[in-house]
């Protein structure tokens, strides 16, 4: 009678799920952005800029992801363990053999393949119908944003339903403490910026990426360390809080 | 099987005020048995399944199924269940959810199409197993509730307001399906508001009054067992003639006004017995009823208003 859950082959539902959900509204919040993108081109090369197009299309490029890239990862990670609690899924769910801390993060993990598909075919596009341009670099800005952001959001899900609330939140804040306290005036300043996701370090590494210019790989290695964390404190509340209230 | 040891679990609200939704609970339930959970609204019988489903943990005392924690058994084994209120993404197709659960369940690839077929004609869902959740009717979404919960063999099933939004038909069929199900190896626990359903599908039921165990009654629907058929209880006997002998067959026969009788007999054997003697000695019966079914007697005796 007994038998583990087949959680891989469900992820091919996970898949479906986040296809139909949230990959549709992503790319249609990519598809609005190359539209602003194609606009820009139309302007600066009706201003005779014909020279270093390809340099102009990467900074409309950054440009894009800088608001692509948090858009995106909002909305594949919004209540993806929250919702299940709130409109009780869960039960049926979670009454057969599941690690529940297995099952949400294989959807994390989901999420983040099929937000990594949007982007590529959202630069497929921009290299299409703007400029033909397709650095690897971006891609790689648009894994790191959902590895830290997207982490986060994780945990935030499974600490509370209004996670997308709370996401907005501590970007607000982390935007707003590390401006009012910066890192090198005073101890709390120090620990306000350990303890803040660092998206200051993550958007300044946009420019670079898109570029193909080098980046910090100490900069690269906090943001990976703290959406590890994130993710992996997410998971142990996942597994330790209970699922009814 | 099930073993639960002085447990209690007490929610806070926000204003700090303690609610204990149950309350210095301990019980056994054992292989093969199927047990009914009776109880007023708001006794407990949804907190005390969340416990056992691991989706809560008690504030004390001790649970385990087949001596582990009821999380850790429920991520080894699974359990059937179907919940009081179905909740299923209603974006989901009826056979697609089939097929979601049964992976979930851990049916493995040979098994699944024809595991989901059998469940989807089990519950007679043939016509709707194309149909979005959001299009089911009630009653379809409980069958499909149902459906899921055994679209697995497991050696644990329970079930909450099974019959809730089912058809006559169905409730009718639902008795069968438990009689399917019920196996020497398996527990099923049954909690619902329908009294007389449980008399006649479960084994004992237990009657659970503001988080407290308040009694548990021995119905005896386990075929073949003693008493089978829920005879225990008082009845009511409409005599033309021969009313004066009843209480020599039937001691503490009480005599109604119009030739009624009202007896108290510990099983439908003694009743038949009885009444067999009261032909015998001349009576003749024109109608027979329970007075109470027994169980909802004891129910309205545990549960004090």
């Amino acid at each position: 009678m007994a038998g583990r859950a087949r959680l891989a082959r469900y992820a091919l539902y996970q898949g479906r799920d986040f296809a139909v959900q949230r990959g549709v509204p992503i790319l249609i919040v990519g598809a609005l952005l190359l539209l602003l993108s194609v606009e820009g081109a139309r302007a600066w090369r009706g201003a005779g800029g014909a020279g270093g197009a390809a340099e102009l299309a990467r900074a409309s490029l950054a440009a894009l992801l800088d608001v692509f890239a948090p858009t995106a990862t909002l909305l594949a990670v919004n209540g993806i363990v929250s919702n299940d609690r709130r409109r009780r899924f869960y039960r049926l769910l979670f009454a057969k053999p599941v690690s529940l801390s297995r099952y949400y993060v294989q959807a994390w993990l989901v999420s983040a393949a099929g937000t990594l598909v949007c982007a590529v075919l959202l630069l497929g596009a921009f290299a299409l119908v703007v400029q033909p341009v397709f650095p690897p670099g971006a891609l790689l800005f648009v894994a790191l944003y959902f590895l830290l952001f997207g982490g986060l959001g994780f945990l935030l899900s499974a600490v509370t339903r209004h996670d997308w609330l709370a996401l907005g939140l501590v970007w607000a804040m982390a935007r707003l403490l590390r401006s009012l306290l910066p890192a090198d005036a005073s101890w709390y300043g120090r620990a306000i910026d350990l303890l803040l996701p660092p998206l200051h370090v993550l958007e300044a590494l946009g420019g670079p990426l898109v570029h193909g210019e080098p980046v910090p790989g100490a900069g690269c290695a906090w943001i990976v360390a703290y959406g590890v964390a994130s993710l992996a404190l997410g998971s142990i509340i996942v597994r330790r809080r209970p699922l009814a209230s | 099987m099930i073993e639960l040891r002085d447990v209690t679990k007490v929610f806070r609200s926000p204003l700090g005020r303690d609610v204990r939704a149950v309350e210095g609970f301990s019980f056994r339930v054992a292989r093969g048995e199927v047990l009914g959970i009776a109880g007023p609204n708001g006794a407990g019988k949804s907190t005390l399944i969340d416990l056992l489903l691991g989706f809560l943990r008690p504030t004390s005392g001790a649970i385990t199924i087949e001596g582990v924690p009821p999380r850790e058994y429920v991520e080894r084994r699974g359990v059937g269940y179907l919940s009081e209120l179905v909740h299923i993404p209603p974006s989901w197709t009826l056979e697609g959810a089939l097929v979601r659960y049964a992976l979930l369940a851990g049916v493995p690839d040979a098994e699944l199409a024809p595991g989901v077929a059998r469940a989807i004609a089990r519950l007679g869902l043939e016509e709707h197993r194309g149909k979005r959740v959001r299009h089911l009717s009630r009653g379809t979404l409980q069958r499909l509730g149902l459906a899921q919960a055994i679209v697995r063999d497991q050696a644990l099933v329970i079930f909450d307001e099974p019959t809730n939004g089912l058809d006559p038909v169905w409730v009718h069929r639902f008795r069968a399906l438990v009689r399917e199900l019920r196996a020497p190896d398996r527990t099923i626990l049954i909690a619902s508001h329908d009294l007389v359903e449980l008399e006649r599908v479960a084994d004992r039921v237990a009657i659970i009054d503001r988080g407290r165990l308040a009694r548990v009654v021995e119905v005896g629907a386990r075929p073949g067992a003693a008493g089978s058929g829920g005879g225990v209880g008082r009845w009511r006997i409409e005599l033309a003639d021969g009313g004066e002998q009843a209480s020599a067959v039937f001691p503490g026969a009480e005599m109604l006004a119009g030739g009624v009788v009202e007896v108290d007999v510990p099983g439908v054997d003694a009743l038949n017995a009885g009444l067999a003697e009261l032909i015998a000695r001349g009576a003749r019966i024109t109608a027979l009823a329970p007075v109470h079914p027994s169980l909802e007697r004891q129910f309205h005796e545990a549960v004090r208003e």
